[in-house]
């Protein structure tokens, strides 16, 4: 593969930070030996429970944080240094976007068209240039209809596709959502994932979705999971829930088909490990229910 | 009387008497079963969250009653506070609620406020603890050290430790993971079998309610469109696609069965159930 179709690379890469609390001065590892490769435009999702370091990775692919240990490189740049200069910072910012799990943090204007407007304004950008981002990033999210409301009267759902909205409009290379869901209601949810699919399919942008609903990560290309700040499964969505056991055994899930087949096959009777979909899962049971009757 | 809480008639009103006048509740009659964990789903703007300032008496119905024990809790303005003990009331997030040195004190702080003797207040800490799965080890930390899931279940000790009559929690499991989430809603229903309360559960998570409600009330449009047993509300499709709602995967998975011919039997909710129903089908072929 050519080294530009690789737009994020860790080598190593982990984050250790220094406990303020009851264990003040101790270095807890929040994150360690992470190796992975994003290819520009992959839809890749990042599954692990609560404080199995996946955010800590996102902080640390947006500069928020710098790694303690490995490499980073991202569109080719080594930012594993911490010795970047601020352009250095914000030219990679601008790749990297990020959609944060609480929408009312992340909107900073009191008209929706000016918050989007935010970030290209603040590169400087001529106003028709400004005007046209602006207005394609509405109309991509579906809030077009929206651009003169105040942020704070928007739905969740609304709020998060607004801020969405502000982070196209920076033209980014990949952009992470960061279990940005979790505040949604069903329909907000479903609005979200497919703007993630018109995002990486139409538009090129690499996703990042970094959730604990396994539905959620069911829909990417590639799916890895996060424990203890390690990855222990890296593959596609039927690869790894095709590991139940070891999905349970860290506290996670695999989706409901896959979960009623395990169980099935729990009991000594064979069952198609790769079914994934719901679709997938109905025609496995089926196959069974019949080869069942035809043993009668 | 079966019902621990009764609202009838309910209207409520945003904005009364402005040009933004908007009904946000709409003649709402609906009873949620003492000892019993009631779910109560919706979208957003459906009213549910409405509703539940309702119960407890943080808004006043502009027209019907909310009965509490078969008593009006507006019988006497001057005592609504009182009411707030007895329905207590669990807000999203409400791990940014916490304030107190230690989680013994956050924990003990309604009971205090209720005036109550040391070695009661101690009583029921410990309890309230014990019902979310906080260890007695975690009582002397302060709770700002404790991770999220962690900090939420010291919040919700806190409205337990006040051991009102019905524990309303809006989105309790918002933002967890699988065991996190198993490990509030499993806690929860131990304060239903155990403490004698009575639950509702405010939540978007179908599979959930499958899981953990013994009842179900499905709001829209400011109005209950369908209320009954799990079972009942599960089985009426078309009354949780009006309201915008979708069944639980599994159930999904058993009607693609069905479909095609094959009827399984028994509870289609949840993966175990549907699991259960293919293996008596198989076995049942099989005699």
């Amino acid at each position: 593969m050519m080294k530009n179709d690789i737009i994020i690379r860790a080598e190593g890469l982990g984050y250790t930070y220094l406990d303020e609390g009851e264990r003040r001065g101790d270095e807890i590892p929040a994150l360690s030996g992470v190796t992975l490769s994003v290819r520009r435009g992959e839809y890749l999702a990042v599954l692990g429970h609560n404080g199995s370091g996946k955010s800590t990775l996102a902080k640390l692919l947006n500069l928020i944080l710098t790694p303690t240990e490995g490499k980073l490189y991202i569109d080719g740049v080594d930012v594993s240094s911490g010795e970047l200069s601020e352009d250095e910072v914000f030219s990679i910012r601008k790749k990297v976007g990020m959609v944060f799990q609480n929408p009312d943090n992340q909107l900073v204007a009191t008209v929706v068209e000016e918050d989007v407007a935010f970030g290209p304004e603040n590169l400087g950008l001529p106003r028709e240039e400004i005007r046209a981002r602006v207005d394609g990033a509405l109309s991509l999210v579906g809030m077009t209809e929206y651009a003169r409301h105040a942020p704070h009267k928007l739905s969740g759902g609304q709020k998060q596709r607004v801020a969405i909205a502000g982070i196209i409009a920076m033209r980014p290379e990949v952009i992470i959502f960061d279990e940005s869901t979790a505040m949604l209601d069903p329909l907000g949810r479903r609005d979200l994932l497919d703007i993630m699919d018109r995002l990486c399919r139409d538009e090129g942008i690499t996703v990042i979705n970094i959730t604990h609903y396994m539905d959620e990560a069911a829909l990417a290309d590639r799916v890895i999971v996060i424990n203890d700040g390690e990855t222990v499964l890296d593959g596609t969505p039927k690869e790894v829930f095709s590991e139940v056991d070891r999905l349970h055994a860290i506290g996670l899930e695999a989706p409901q088909g896959r979960e009623i087949l395990h169980l099935i096959g729990g009991r000594g009777i064979k069952v198609d490990k790769a079914a994934l979909t719901e679709e997938e899962c109905i025609a496995v049971l089926y196959e069974l229910i019949s080869r069942g009757n035809i043993n009668e | 009387m079966s019902n621990i809480i009764e609202v009838t008639g309910v209207t409520y009103l945003y904005s009364r008497g402005t040009p933004f006048e908007r009904r946000a509740l709409d003649d709402v009659s609906v009873g949620f079963r003492r000892g019993k964990i009631t779910g109560l789903i919706g979208h957003t703007g459906s009213g549910k969250s409405t509703l539940v300032s309702l119960l407890n008496g943080l808004y006043k119905p502009a027209s019907g009653t909310v009965l509490l024990d078969g008593k009006d809790i507006w019988e006497s303005p001057k005592e609504i506070s009182k009411i707030r003990y007895r329905v207590g009331l669990v807000m999203q997030y409400p791990e940014y609620q916490l304030f107190d040195e230690t989680v013994r004190a956050d924990i003990g702080f309604a009971p205090r406020n209720l005036g109550l003797s040391k070695e009661e207040i101690e009583e029921r800490t410990l309890r309230a603890a014990s019902f979310v799965g906080i260890g007695e080890d975690l009582l002397d930390k302060s709770p700002f050290e404790l991770s999220g899931g962690q900090k939420r279940r010291v919040a919700i000790a806190g409205v337990i430790a006040m051991q009102p009559d019905v524990l309303v929690l809006d989105e309790p499991a918002a933002g967890l993971d699988p065991r996190g989430r198993r490990e509030i809603l499993g806690g929860l229903s131990k304060y239903v079998t155990e403490g004698g309360g009575s639950i509702i559960l405010v939540s978007h998570s179908m599979e959930d309610m499958a899981h953990y409600c013994d009842d179900v009330v499905v709001m829209g449009g400011g109005r209950v469109i369908k209320t009954g047993s799990v079972a009942e509300v599960f089985s009426d499709k078309d009354a949780l696609h009006s309201a915008g709602l979708d069944v639980p995967a599994s159930l999904r998975i058993a009607e693609g069965l069905r479909e095609r011919g094959i009827n399984l039997s028994g509870e289609l909710y949840t993966p175990e159930g549907v699991a259960e129903a293919v293996i008596k089908y198989i076995g049942g072929g099989r005699k």
